[in-house]
């Protein structure tokens, strides 16, 4: 066989290789299990840990926005929501606060005011590399919202909520 | 072009008479070279952005269909796939040589990386490749040009994405604020008030001038390489032009998105947004023609 030739069939070997691989692990090909909704691992998270019955808030049909819940906190409905789709920062979930509504966010267990960016950016960023091979959710938070007079709902063991 | 090129990644060794004593041998890397440089590293970059862009183009595939896929540049754009044949097309004119144990082990790594089933990596390698090409200084003014390419390719695929993951909220706020500065209506963090006053509108990462920014700047550096492949402290000014005229461009149709339900509709819809895309697209053009009139013209 002519080196030429030979080359011809590494280089297409390496290319198709490549992205065969590429191919194999994607979500959208792969039949693999799926990992459950982080709307329904808060789901059972606050049917867990609540009193009272959990109201669903449903997400438009094909947004790619995940869905949230009603649920009691002390004498107050709160709404928790799984943080939106990378780059959406949080619109729908955002989009149920009334205008004196408080907005809180829960990550990794910790109850927090702002949205936790770099810690998110981070972890996204190391999850992007060491789950090729097995699809699980990617990290986010929790998007919080509460009445203005009502107490945050803290006191929530939140640390039990897996982040992805 | 591109079927021409394997026939010369091996320079046939068995062909060549060996030499007889110490003094006619050759230094330890060239003894090595049964590769040669040009066609090597085309390949590489050309593996590396295929893998690098390829969980865009599945995801493109599996969510719009085939024919939106292809209409829509594959999940990317026309502009990136016309980008990659410029890089690939000034490593492949470079003049040739035989590859070194140093190009050998960097294309190796390069195409190990490709074979991570993590599209980031090949990305990052991709970078990493382009910054050894733009470093070594045995490596020819289009070699050196296509690694320029490259690079701003790699911008478009990941740095621009990290950036935008660490900065989305700042970015975003900063664009609602110069909207309100124009529309006089009042800002709350990424949210923006209509000028009529009926609705708010979020600014969202799709929405910023980042991504435009990335796409029109390497348009720009593929373009001028291929007519100019030595680069001029002067085209820092026509990037700097580049990037007010995408922000410009960009804050337009954000105020004018902001003035009433029916103009965000138009503008944010079908139609607005292909429209707009186009317009950059023409923007960045420009600067780069602008930027190698000399060579265009004269």
């Amino acid at each position: 066989m002519k080196s030429s030739t030979k080359a011809w069939i590494a280089a297409s070997l390496v290319l198709a290789l490549s992205l065969s691989l590429k191919l194999l692990v994607n979500p959208a090909w792969s039949r693999g299990a799926t990992p459950t909704p982080r709307t329904e691992l808060l789901r059972r998270f606050l049917a867990a840990t609540t009193e009272g019955q959990l109201e669903e808030i449903a997400a438009p049909a094909n947004s790619g926005e995940n869905g949230g819940w009603r649920f009691q906190s002390g004498a107050c409905r709160a709404a928790a929501f799984p943080s939106g789709p990378r780059g959406s920062l949080d619109l729908f979930a955002r989009s149920h606060a009334h205008k004196r509504d408080r907005v809180a966010y829960v990550y990794r267990g910790e109850f927090r005011s702002t949205p936790p960016t770099p810690a998110l950016a981070r972890d996204v960023i190391v999850h992007r590399l060491s789950t090729a091979f097995h699809p699980t959710n990617e990290p986010g938070y929790v998007v919080l919202i509460y009445p203005a007079g009502c107490a945050p709902p803290s006191h929530l063991p939140w640390a039990r909520l897996p982040a992805g | 072009m591109l079927a021409a090129w394997p026939q010369t990644i091996f320079n046939d060794v068995l062909t060549s008479p060996m030499p007889t004593d110490s003094t006619q041998r050759l230094p330890s890397p060239t003894r090595l070279a049964v590769f040669s440089r040009r066609p090597l590293f085309a390949f590489t970059i050309g593996v590396l952005v295929a893998n690098a862009a390829a969980t865009k183009v599945i995801d493109a595939f599996a969510q719009l269909g085939p024919a939106n896929a292809l209409a829509g540049g594959l999940g990317l754009s026309w502009a990136f796939w016309l980008s990659l044949a410029l890089c690939i097309r000034l490593a492949l004119i470079e003049e040739d040589q035989p590859a070194g144990a140093k190009d050998l082990w960097v294309c190796g790594a390069g195409l190990a990386a490709a074979l991570l089933p993590i599209s980031p990596v090949s990305s990052l390698a991709c970078t990493a490749l382009a910054l050894f090409l733009l470093l070594d200084r045995t490596v020819g003014v289009y070699l050196k040009a296509a690694a320029m390419v490259a690079l701003a390719i790699s911008v478009q695929l990941l740095w621009s994405r990290l950036l935008m993951l660490f900065f989305v909220g700042p970015v975003a706020d900063l664009d609602a604020h110069l909207v309100g500065l124009i529309t006089r209506t009042p800002v709350h963090g990424n949210m923006v008030g209509f000028a009529d006053g009926s609705h708010r509108m979020s600014i969202l990462e799709a929405c910023t001038s980042v991504q435009n920014a990335s796409v029109a700047l390497m348009l720009f550096v593929a373009i001028v390489r291929t007519f100019r492949p030595k680069p001029r402290t002067s085209e820092l000014y026509f990037i700097l032009g580049l990037f007010i005229s995408v922000v410009v461009v960009n804050l337009i149709r954000l105020t004018l998105m902001a003035q009433n339900i029916e103009m965000f509709h138009l503008v944010h819809g079908d139609i607005g947004w292909p429209v707009i895309n186009a317009i950059i697209t023409v923007v960045g053009l420009s600067w780069a023609v602008l930027s190698v009139r000399r060579e265009v013209f004269d």
